[in-house]
């Protein structure tokens, strides 16, 4: 029997106007654990947050947080209720507050400072207490946020597109440390994100959102390497189809060779193959072309042009090995197989 | 100074289009139903004035054959024909100068136009009462002409006196609605009419004209309103409207019918106005995008540059610097003839008590509506901030009969009390204090009351802790205004006021209507010099606002 897990969401439904925003979300998230969930802009992720949040209510559904249903059968916890933290999109400090207030304001009234001081250690921000949110920069902002946040000791914290008002480099340096700041607090946190590069790289379970609900949950190495279906292995990361034929035994035929892959059933397939997946390799008498190269420093990408005058992408080390024009022999690596159209 | 700063309901409908995506509620207000005890605020805050107008009607109706005899009188259509007259004359002019005087500071290369754009806004701070006053006490053969130099001035009352006093008192209106459309005009659309071989004025006929029409539109049905609410300035003319008759028949007849009666059918007039308004000001902002550059000021010739300075200059003197001769010359020559023209302090007194509790109580008032309007949209809130606005806007006169009749009869001991008077004070001017208290709450991002709640603090401390706090500036500039407005206001205070309570403004009109123009010239300068303070302090606000 594994232990109770922080919240769970079962079926949720939730319409605007008629058009769905959830359409039987099902999500569990176990206690310690840092989830994203990734999905594109629209499909009703940050509406999941403020359902389960208790911001806005959901039309059916159970939202159940630690040991406790705080959305279903008739119940409607309220937000101030639920102990869920939340990290907006804005941070949403209070403007008219010291560091320290804001800090304070989700504790008992009783005898915060002791707290107060040990969550602005927690984030790196000893010293602060007396300023006023303008007046830090925006990566402080957002660890103020999260102190608040964490100063309750909420049964989750939920973070709304935390990392989307900060630069590039400092989104990365807080995409680390925000990861330390939660798994030094063990808190369990569930990230709402549309990038997938950043949803991959901070989570421990990814949970990709389609139309309202999640199509799949998993390791960010199971999500990237065995997608659940076509739209996603698009979604995440970079990706090549080609058409092939399964056949008995664990085989499937494609124009890049017969693969040692298992389908479901013969017939025709789909066949995804990430680039770092395809192998180009020197051949004076293979039967491709390099057309094209874009060079990004720590790897590179190579169009090469197919007999049947198709293109493949692949991904290779960033040596200079192979130039436009080379002839190349091709083998894949690794493929995930869909049914055929 | 009432409407332009009052909340535009419509204003902000863009708000309710469909923008973004069904799933991303980041920008979208809760769904949730606000508490009911905000319901039961907002309530209470309407109460003191829809329940008098309800009672007032339902008395005219179970009259009503009475009241068809009353509204079917030949005086009644001779008070429609001069009210609707003088409407339409002080309307047609407060146009002409406010467009001029908007085109000339915006749109040419005038030396110190911004200096002429506050001094021609200026004649708004002043009652149409007194500028009336001002006029009055200068001719005629008592009047301060006659009194210094001997030589008698025709005096200028009736239509003509009530026309000027009430133009010059409410084109400013005009002025800053269009002077604010003009400089949104995107000027590529000029060029583009020069470039196609249209000379200045026909641009300024076919394509710059028309895109004022909603700003012009929406500053004349302000001063429509105004003109037609007016009773200060109509009843020192001695100018028969609609709302001098109404307090003629109620402080002089036994029967109070005939003043019901007509309140009734002045609400109705003037519903209909309103109406028009919340109209054109939704199509008003149609134009609101910013241009990508301001247009080229229209370069001056010697002629040009003199005929402008003089217009602006002759609505500035008429506005503003002969009324305040006028005034200062009045208390002047008092003290240097008579005993000295003692300050009234009992008036101040009141004035000061009477506008800060109405402050207070609006200011209190607003806080359920805002938070109901902004955070709570829906169909029932939209209702909420209309009829906050229509009270605004209502004559003050059919108000206030309204509330006498029903104090009267239902509320016995509180009729003629202060508590009756501030509460009617605070509903009149509660569009003030929510107009201003929105535009703070609209700044204040749901996000932070939403963390609050995430915090685990229930709706009501979040109010205080977060909301209340966040949004005090736009309250206090809300208070402030309203503070202003009921110091000028006249007609609710003689009707609603305790006996021996006292106000400048009531001061001023007594004193004038008995020819004691020094006394009057006297509390007017006293009116005018408090009014700075709060004046003053919003200006400066909107200042820091803007940098």
């Amino acid at each position: 029997m594994s232990p109770t897990p922080a919240i769970s969401c079962r079926d949720l439904a939730k319409r605007y106007d008629g058009l769905p925003a959830l359409d039987g979300f099902d999500l569990t998230v176990e206690r310690g654990a840092i989830v994203s969930l990734l999905g594109p802009s629209g499909c009703g992720k940050t509406t999941a947050l403020r359902v389960i949040a208790g911001f806005e209510p959901a039309d059916a559904g159970t939202v159940i947080v630690g040991d406790r249903i705080v959305f279903g059968d008739g119940v409607d916890v309220a937000a101030d209720k639920r102990r869920v933290g939340m990290v907006f999109q804005d941070y949403a400090l209070f403007p008219h507050m010291t560091v320290a207030r804001n800090v304070a304001y989700g504790l008992d009234s009783r005898n915060p400072s002791g707290r107060v001081g040990d969550v602005l250690d927690l984030v790196g921000l000893s010293g602060v207490g007396e300023r006023m949110p303008h007046e830090l920069s925006g990566g402080e902002q957002q660890r103020v946020a999260l102190a608040r946040a964490l100063a309750p000791e909420p049964e989750i914290v939920l973070l709304d597109e935390p990392f989307s008002n900060l630069d590039a480099p400092q989104r990365n340096r807080m995409r680390r440390e925000v990861r330390r700041i939660l798994t030094d607090a063990a808190a369990t946190a569930l990230f709402v994100t549309h990038d997938q590069e950043e949803a991959l790289a901070i989570a421990d379970t990814v949970a990709v959102m389609r139309d309202g609900a999640v199509v799949q949950g998993g390791t960010p190495s199971d999500v990237y390497s065995r997608p659940a279906d076509p739209w996603i292995a698009s979604f995440i990361g970079d990706s090549v189809f080609l058409e092939g034929t399964a056949g008995l035994g664990g085989t499937v035929t494609t124009s890049l060779g017969t693969l040692a892959v298992a389908a479901d059933e013969p017939g025709p397939v789909r066949v995804m193959v990430r680039p770092e997946w395809i192998i180009p390799t020197p051949d004076l008498t293979g039967d491709s072309v390099v057309i094209d190269r874009e060079y990004f420093g720590h790897d590179q990408m190579l169009l090469i042009e197919r007999p049947d005058g198709s293109t493949v992408t692949c991904r290779v080390g960033p040596r200079p090995t192979l130039r436009t024009g080379d002839r190349v022999s091709l083998s894949i690596d690794e493929a995930v197989v869909y049914p055929g159209a | 100074m009432t409407s332009p700063v009052a909340p535009a309901p419509s204003a902000h409908r863009v708000e309710g289009l469909p923008s973004a995506a069904p799933g991303d509620a980041s920008k979208r207000g809760p769904s949730r139903r606000a508490p009911w005890w905000l319901w039961v605020a907002a309530g209470l805050v309407l109460i003191p004035i829809t329940l008098p107008i309800a009672a007032l009607v339902v008395r005219v109706v179970g009259a009503s054959e009475q009241a068809l005899s009353i509204l079917f009188d030949a005086r009644t259509l001779e008070l429609l024909v001069r009210s609707t007259l003088l409407t339409a004359l002080v309307t047609a002019a407060a146009i002409v100068v406010g467009v001029g005087a908007a085109w000339i500071t915006v749109r040419t290369d005038l030396a110190g136009r911004s200096v002429w754009a506050v001094l021609v806004a200026l004649p708004l701070v002043i009652p149409s009462y007194v500028i009336a006053l001002s006029f009055l006490s200068a001719t005629g053969p008592r009047g301060l002409v006659a009194r210094i130099t001997g030589a008698e001035l025709p005096v200028l009352d009736g239509l003509a006196g009530a026309w000027l006093a009430l133009t010059l008192s409410t084109f400013p209106y005009v002025f800053l609605i269009v002077a604010a459309a003009l400089r949104r005009i995107d000027p590529a659309l000029e060029d583009a009419a020069r470039g196609l071989g249209a000379p200045p004025f026909r641009v300024f006929r076919t394509v710059t004209l028309p895109q004022l029409r909603p700003a012009i539109g929406a500053g004349a049905l302000l001063v429509a309103l105004y003109t037609l609410s007016d009773f200060g300035a109509v009843s020192l003319m001695r100018f028969d409207t609609f709302t001098r008759v109404i307090y003629a028949q109620y402080a002089g007849r036994l029967d109070r019918t005939p003043a019901a009666v007509l309140s009734v059918a002045l609400i109705v007039i003037a519903l209909v106005i309103i109406w028009r308004e919340e109209r054109t000001r939704g199509s008003a902002t149609y134009f609101s995008r910013r241009p990508n550059r301001t247009a080229t000021p229209r370069h001056l010739g010697p002629l040009g540059r003199v005929s402008t300075t003089a217009a602006l200059s002759f609505i500035v003197i008429a506005g503003l610097i002969l009324p305040m001769a006028v005034l200062v010359s009045w208390v002047v020559e008092g003290s240097r003839l008579d005993a000295g023209v003692p300050v009234d302090w009992a008036a101040v007194g009141g004035s000061l008590l009477g506008s800060s509790l109405a402050a207070v109580a609006a200011m209190a008032a607003a806080i359920p509506v805002v938070v109901l309007t902004v955070r709570y949209r829906s169909r029932v809130s939209g209702w909420l901030e209309r009829s906050v606005f229509v009270a605004f806007s209502l004559p003050h006169i059919t108000v206030a009969i309204a509330v006498v009749f029903f104090s009267v009869r239902y509320l016995g001991p509180l009729y003629q009390s202060l508590t009756v008077l501030v509460v009617v004070y605070a509903s009149v001017f509660l569009a003030q204090a929510t107009g201003s208290a929105k535009a703070s709450m609209l700044q204040v991002d749901p996000a932070v009351e939403e963390a609050s709640r995430g915090l685990g603090r229930g709706l009501w401390r979040t109010l205080r802790s977060i909301t209340i706090p966040l949004i005090r500036p736009g309250l206090l500039a809300g208070g402030a205004l309203v503070f202003l407005t009921t110091m000028k206001e006249l007609p609710a205070t003689l009707l609603l006021r305790p006996t021996g309570f006292d106000t400048l403004a009531v001061d001023i009109w007594s004193a004038a209507n008995e020819l004691l123009y020094a006394q009057a010239a006297s509390s007017a300068l006293v009116l005018l010099a408090i009014s700075a303070v709060p004046m003053y302090l919003l200006v400066l606000r909107q200042k820091a606002g803007s940098l």
